[in-house]
């Protein structure tokens, strides 16, 4: 009862709840909030509170000391850290809505991954619940991804969207707003990360932490072969001496050192497409593939698929923030109609 | 003329903004094919890029896409002021954003839906009517003589129903007579509550034959009343008396017309039960034999045709 009456001082609400950022749209206004899921724990004795959410906590990261743990709450999609997400989604929601009045109890929309268990995406709504959503509807990341696109999901024309997150890619062929076949990768932006940091370490005895990794990749970083060659100056602690040293990286090393989880995606990708019904798959081939998310940003990653697949490939519009656009759609969608991409459970 | 320009004014400028397209492209001595091959688009979405038409593309979204791949492969600058040149000549297209539900599932009314309040309002009021409709025929409302006429004529008509035999009969017609018009409404009798047109007309017809009835035979019935020598007056309205003596214990419970517990106890040898209340009275006497007398009215009274199994139920004055 309570939470209805809060309800109406309540903005209906999208929730890209990803490993890397997470994105609020407001219905009727646009996306409002952008941060890292990064939450910031302060200790004290036994006793734990929240010291930081989002951006603040994610300069944190790595830089904490004893009292201070920056976690990242969500993990290859889901939810790796039930209260610290809670925590986090009740912070964000508090902070879309301007009153201070009421507590706000919003109807929310979370998009998840599509090959997510069903403990995962409950562990996704009661965790919204607990951060005082007064409904909950769970929408396909893939889905929501699309729509936000600005692809004809409606139509009986198969569109295939790949959303390459900071924990997963999802992969989709999508008609009559339908998923025809769907996959899910535990592989996205942050293992990236993670395989530039091994490279370094292996070829230049250096340890970098990971958010100097992800700078590397959004400066440098590219995943196919071009005549532009990027450098970087990066610094980090060499492990032969112990002391800091800088050294000097190249596009072209990074593009090695991504090799590995980017001729999976491509694997992927091109598994899809040996699945895809053959009606479905000639639509793909005459219109292309579509790339959404963070991971779509990367250089060259639409020639490299396109190489790779022989198909037109296009990154989409304001690729990060796809999904939660699309969520939002979806979200006026299901007044209008009752929309059957949106589930409850 | 001036209108002319402008209409023709967005395909000028696609058209421009595609040649510019193809002059680069020249310059660079790639053949169209060879763009394509580099692509993998077909070739013909490209000679729709140049020519400046939106139309042999598949949407907005993906005109948006092949054209920024093409203007970085043709080395270009500034990909994102050129995309977005294209898209204010051309518009966000039609497609863009109409994502509609294959079908409607199910429709969802909701509470605010007009017609549903409408309903929920009208439903509301007409409970609300009929409680309060109920509470005035029950109880009479605020003032008694608010009450619906109908209700005086089903009055009268049980009061004529009583009267048809016994009042002739018992020479109390004269009497009984004047309530038909002239009486306060007796609440006890009135929640016999909707009276139909039909039978307030009945009553009417009923009380015409009556009065043909009495006037035809007014010296019989004072004849009657004359012979009887009661001094019974049943006035429908007036209160009735009722005493009792007991020979042995026994329950009695009398209520009165308002459905008020007149009495309600047992008595013992030798008490007795002296009560005056409005009619019709109900009484229940838990055994018929400890009763020694009964008097109504001042007048000895006959338990024995209520008895059954040594209960006495009955209804004061007595309604045939």
């Amino acid at each position: 009862m309570l939470k209805k009456i809060r309800g109406l001082f309540s903005s209906d609400l999208s929730i890209d709840l990803g490993t890397a950022n997470t994105l609020i749209y407001v219905r009727d206004k646009d996306i409002v909030l952008d941060e890292p899921s990064v939450v910031a724990i302060r200790q004290t004795g036994n006793q734990k509170s929240v010291a930081a959410v989002g951006a603040d906590a994610k300069r944190m990261l790595g830089r904490t000391p004893g009292s201070i743990t920056a976690i990242r709450p969500m993990k290859d999609g889901v939810i790796a850290d039930f209260h610290v997400t809670e925590k986090m989604l009740q912070y964000f929601i508090s902070k879309v809505h301007d009153t201070n009045f009421l507590t706000p109890s919003p109807r929310v929309l979370v998009c998840v991954p599509c090959k997510s268990t069903q403990v995962e995406r409950r562990a996704i709504k009661e965790s919204a619940m607990g951060a005082g959503a007064r409904e909950v509807y769970l929408i396909d990341e893939p889905m929501a991804a699309a729509i936000g696109a600005g692809l004809p999901v409606d139509e009986a024309s198969g569109s295939m969207v790949v959303d390459i997150g900071g924990g997963t890619t999802e992969i989709a062929v999508i008609s009559l707003n339908g998923i025809v076949y769907a996959d899910s990768v535990r592989l996205g932006g942050d293992r990236f990360d993670e395989y530039i940091v091994t490279y370094v370490r292996r070829n230049y005895g250096s340890l970098i932490g990971d958010s100097t990794a992800e700078r590397i990749k959004q400066e440098i970083g590219t995943a196919y072969p071009s005549s532009e060659m990027h450098e970087i100056d990066v610094r980090g602690r060499n492990l032969a001496e112990g002391i800091p040293r800088s050294f000097t990286l190249n596009s072209n090393e990074i593009l090695e050192a991504l090799q590995e989880p980017l001729s999976a995606i491509v694997q992927a990708v091109k598994s899809a497409l040996e699945q895809c019904p053959p009606e479905l798959a000639s639509d793909i081939a005459e219109r292309g593939i579509v790339l959404t998310g963070g991971g779509a940003l990367l250089r060259n990653i639409d020639r490299l698929i396109s190489e790779e697949t022989g198909l037109p490939v296009i990154v989409a519009e304001d690729p990060l923030t796809c999904v939660a656009r699309g969520g939002g759609r979806a979200l006026e969608m299901l007044d209008k109609h009752g929309f059957e991409l949106v589930s409850h459970d | 003329m001036n209108n002319e320009e402008q209409e023709r004014q967005p395909e000028v400028l696609a058209e421009e903004w595609g040649a510019r397209l193809t002059s680069v492209r020249e310059s660079r001595s790639i053949s169209i094919e060879q763009a394509a091959a580099d692509l993998n688009l077909p070739t013909e979405y490209l000679r729709c890029i140049e020519a400046g038409r939106l139309e042999g593309l598949p949407s907005m979204v993906f005109a948006r896409g092949y054209i920024r791949a093409y203007l970085k492969m043709l080395g270009i600058d500034g990909i994102d002021a050129r995309v977005a040149e294209y898209v204010a000549i051309h518009g966000e297209g039609s497609s863009n954003g109409a994502i509609r539900p294959v079908s409607r599932v199910r429709q969802q009314v909701k509470m605010g839906d007009p017609l549903m309040k409408l309903f929920t309002w009208v439903f509301v009021l007409a409970i609300l009517g009929v409680s309060i409709w109920w509470w005035q025929t029950q109880y009479g409302g605020f003032d008694a003589t608010s009450a619906p006429e109908g209700e005086g004529i089903e009055n009268a008509s049980s009061a004529t129903d009583a009267g048809d035999v016994v009042m002739l009969e018992n020479g109390t017609a004269t009497l009984a007579l004047p309530t038909l018009d002239d009486s306060p409404v007796d609440e006890g009798l009135s929640n016999k509550a909707a009276v139909d047109e039909e039978q307030a007309e009945l009553t009417e017809e009923e009380r015409k034959a009556l009065q043909d009835a009495i006037d035809a035979t007014p010296k019989s019935a004072e004849a009657g009343a004359a012979l009887n020598g009661s001094s019974q007056v049943l006035d429908v309205n007036a209160d009735i008396t009722i005493s009792a003596d007991f020979v042995a214990e026994c329950w009695v419970s009398i209520k009165d017309g308002d459905g008020q517990k007149l009495f309600n106890n047992l008595r013992g040898k030798g008490q007795s039960v002296n009560v005056t209340g409005k009619p019709p009275l109900s009484i229940l006497i838990g055994a018929a034999d400890a009763v020694g007398s009964f008097r109504y009215n001042g007048a000895t009274f006959d338990l024995a045709p209520f008895s059954n199994k040594n209960v006495v139920r009955l209804n004061l004055p007595v309604s045939e």
